[in-house]
């Protein structure tokens, strides 16, 4: 067989890529990572603006045991390449009705808490937190499951012992329930009041979809604040950095401001990309870490799809956007009392964001809107110059507008809910700014490659996940894979980690076999 | 054989009128949510070919 410039080469350097740099580069193969960005991480990176450093897309580390689980396969120390600290309270939440509560990570304070808005939810809030726990606990369970060399990870064999844990009997039946409620049915069952509902029902939004649509599975992501969201030292920058450490060590390479124009497909399989400047570059194998749109509709070719994946393809919704706007301060308010305040309307109001205002293309009035503000400068005060701060304000809003276009009320539109962020949580706000950056959903299309500016790619409901979710190893060109939040197991920086780590295994398996 | 033929295009056209009637009733925001898991039905197929 031709020598080819690179064993494998992965187009995108967000998490998926860099879990899949990594762990192939130990492996021993020739890889090379190619962005389009002049920045690493892709959805989980930050910029610089004179000092003010925002994480750009994640904001915060959930379930970091996988993260552990990565490095285990790797052979080394997640504390040699990362330094965490534990964000507590979790959240300052603000309700409309004025009520303004830290919410601790312990879970008797949290009942405190519970008890000091609605006593009567106290009952149920313990009860709540004795299933999710049993949840948890399966997950932890099957995390314990010492990781395999990386080539047995997707083998049965292994896959068999992580589902066949003793743990997984208790939790059964609270996961069967939740797995065929909504995410409201299930939060109004343990709560009564609406106040308590909505700060247990929000966290859907991570899920990118309304507590209406989205599955019950998913309250066990607040009870995750209990058991802790952490914040690296350095920002969430620090997670994509310190995977690329890893594989320079291991001799993988990286090319930024490098945009893959097509993946070279010919007989069926692929055998390497052209660059945007021309220059073509053969490899064994092409990971691509970019959204499954582009992968399949840009970079392959339609030409080379039957109907079947064309169609697929094309109509797979994406997930919602994340707008986001990006602030400096000139000074440090003590109004920004955690890391994260998120603000919530009225039950109503927030269920009716979807189907009045979101579905329908319309901006709703930023008074009535919920946003999740986020300091990075809080737990690291050297994401911001001394003695001020950054703040990352994400918040809903379609990314096709009925009456606008988003790039003519970009600016106007973020200072419409600054004004509202001033008067309901950080007094002084509007005149406190120093620096601002609004990015809309379409210019997070344009800055991250990223269809539709969408948080999580593809919708992650039932009709697009497991078997209906773009594969690791593509069905119609050989020797193309697939990682990153398009394929299973979807959207969070951990669980991209799990699809890296599953594409790379496959990819090793298939090498060995001959099969690439 | 053809009786049965019979008794099933009558069920399934009384199905289909039922449906449709359920459907005309409905609010227009549960009207779009099954519009939406209908068309998410016809499309999964598909997808499995990815
Ligand atoms: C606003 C927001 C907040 C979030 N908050 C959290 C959170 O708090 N915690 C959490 O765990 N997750 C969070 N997420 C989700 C998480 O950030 C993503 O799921 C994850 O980072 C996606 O990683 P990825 O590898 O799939 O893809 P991406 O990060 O999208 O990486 C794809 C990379 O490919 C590059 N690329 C695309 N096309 C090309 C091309 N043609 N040539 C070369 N390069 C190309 C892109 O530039 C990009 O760097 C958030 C997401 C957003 C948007």
């Amino acid at each position: 067989m031709a020598r080819t410039d690179y064993d494998v080469v992965i187009i995108g350097s967000g998490v998926g890529g860099l879990t899949c740099a990594s762990l192939l580069s130990k492996e021993g193969l020739r890889v090379l990572v190619l962005e389009q960005s002049h920045r690493i991480g892709g959805c989980c990176s930050n910029y610089d603006h004179e000092g003010f450093k925002p994480d750009v897309g994640a904001v915060f580390v959930i379930g970091h045991e996988m993260y552990y689980k990565l490095f285990e396969l790797l052979g080394l120390r997640l504390e040699d390449y990362l330094e965490y600290r534990l964000i507590d309270p979790v959240y300052d939440t603000i309700l409309d009705d004025g009520t303004r509560v830290l919410l601790p990570r312990d879970v008797d304070e949290m009942a405190e808490v519970v008890g000091s808005i609605s006593p009567a939810d106290v009952e149920g809030y313990y009860s709540y937190c004795a299933d999710m726990q049993k949840i948890f606990d399966v997950y932890r369970a099957a995390l314990d499951v010492p990781m395999p060399s990386l080539a047995e990870v997707s083998r049965p064999a292994y896959l068999g012992k992580v589902a066949a844990r003793r743990e997984q009997l208790p939790a059964f039946p609270v996961n069967a329930w939740l797995a065929t409620r909504t995410l409201d049915r299930v939060v109004n069952r343990y709560f009564s009041d609406d106040r308590i509902r909505l700060m247990f029902g929000w966290e859907n939004l991570y899920a990118a979809l309304p507590a209406h649509r989205c599955t019950g599975l998913l309250s066990n992501v607040t009870y995750m604040g209990r058991m802790g969201y952490y914040y690296p030292k350095g920002g969430m920058i620090s997670i994509p950095k310190a995977l690329r450490r890893i594989m320079e060590r291991f001799g993988g390479e990286i090319r930024f401001s490098t945009p893959v124009e097509k993946i070279l497909v010919r007989n069926g399989r692929a055998e390497g990309v052209r660059l945007a400047d021309g220059t073509e570059i053969s490899a064994g194998a092409v990971i691509s870490n970019a959204h499954s749109r582009t992968t399949y509709l840009d970079l392959v070719g339609e030409q080379h799809l039957p109907y079947a994946v064309r169609r697929a393809v094309k109509n797979q919704p994406c997930s919602i956007p994340a707008p986001t706007f990006y602030m400096g301060l000139k000074q440090k308010m003590d109004s920004v009392r955690a890391h994260f305040t998120v603000l919530l309307t009225e039950r109503h109001k927030f269920d009716n964001v979807w189907y009045e205002y979101y579905d329908k293309g319309l901006l709703y009035r930023p008074d009535d809107a919920a946003f999740l503000v986020s300091c990075a400068s809080h737990d690291d005060p050297d994401l911001a110059p001394a003695g001020k701060q950054v703040l990352s304000v994400i918040y809903i809003a379609p990314y096709r507008l009925k009456y606008h276009r988003w790039d003519d009320i970009a600016d106007e539109w973020a200072w419409e809910c600054i004004s509202s962020l001033d008067r309901r949580a950080f007094p002084g706000l509007c005149e406190n700014v120093d620096w601002m950056d609004s990015v809309t959903p379409v210019e997070l299309e344009r800055r991250l490659r990223l269809p539709e500016g969408a948080f999580f790619g593809l919708e992650m409901s039932g009709g697009n996940m497991g078997p209906f979710r773009p594969n690791y190893r593509s069905r119609c060109v050989k020797g193309l894979y697939l990682t990153g939040q398009c394929t299973n197991p979807g959207g969070g920086v951990p669980l991209v980690m799990l699809s890296g780590i599953a594409a790379s295994s496959m990819l090793v398996n298939d090498l060995a076999a001959g099969q690439t | 054989m053809k009786s049965s033929l019979k008794m099933l295009a009558l069920l399934l056209l009384a199905a289909g009128a039922v449906g449709y009637l359920m459907g005309v009733r409905l609010d227009e925001e549960r009207r779009g949510r099954v519009m939406k898991l209908l068309s998410e039905a016809r499309e999964m197929p598909f997808r499995v070919f990815v």
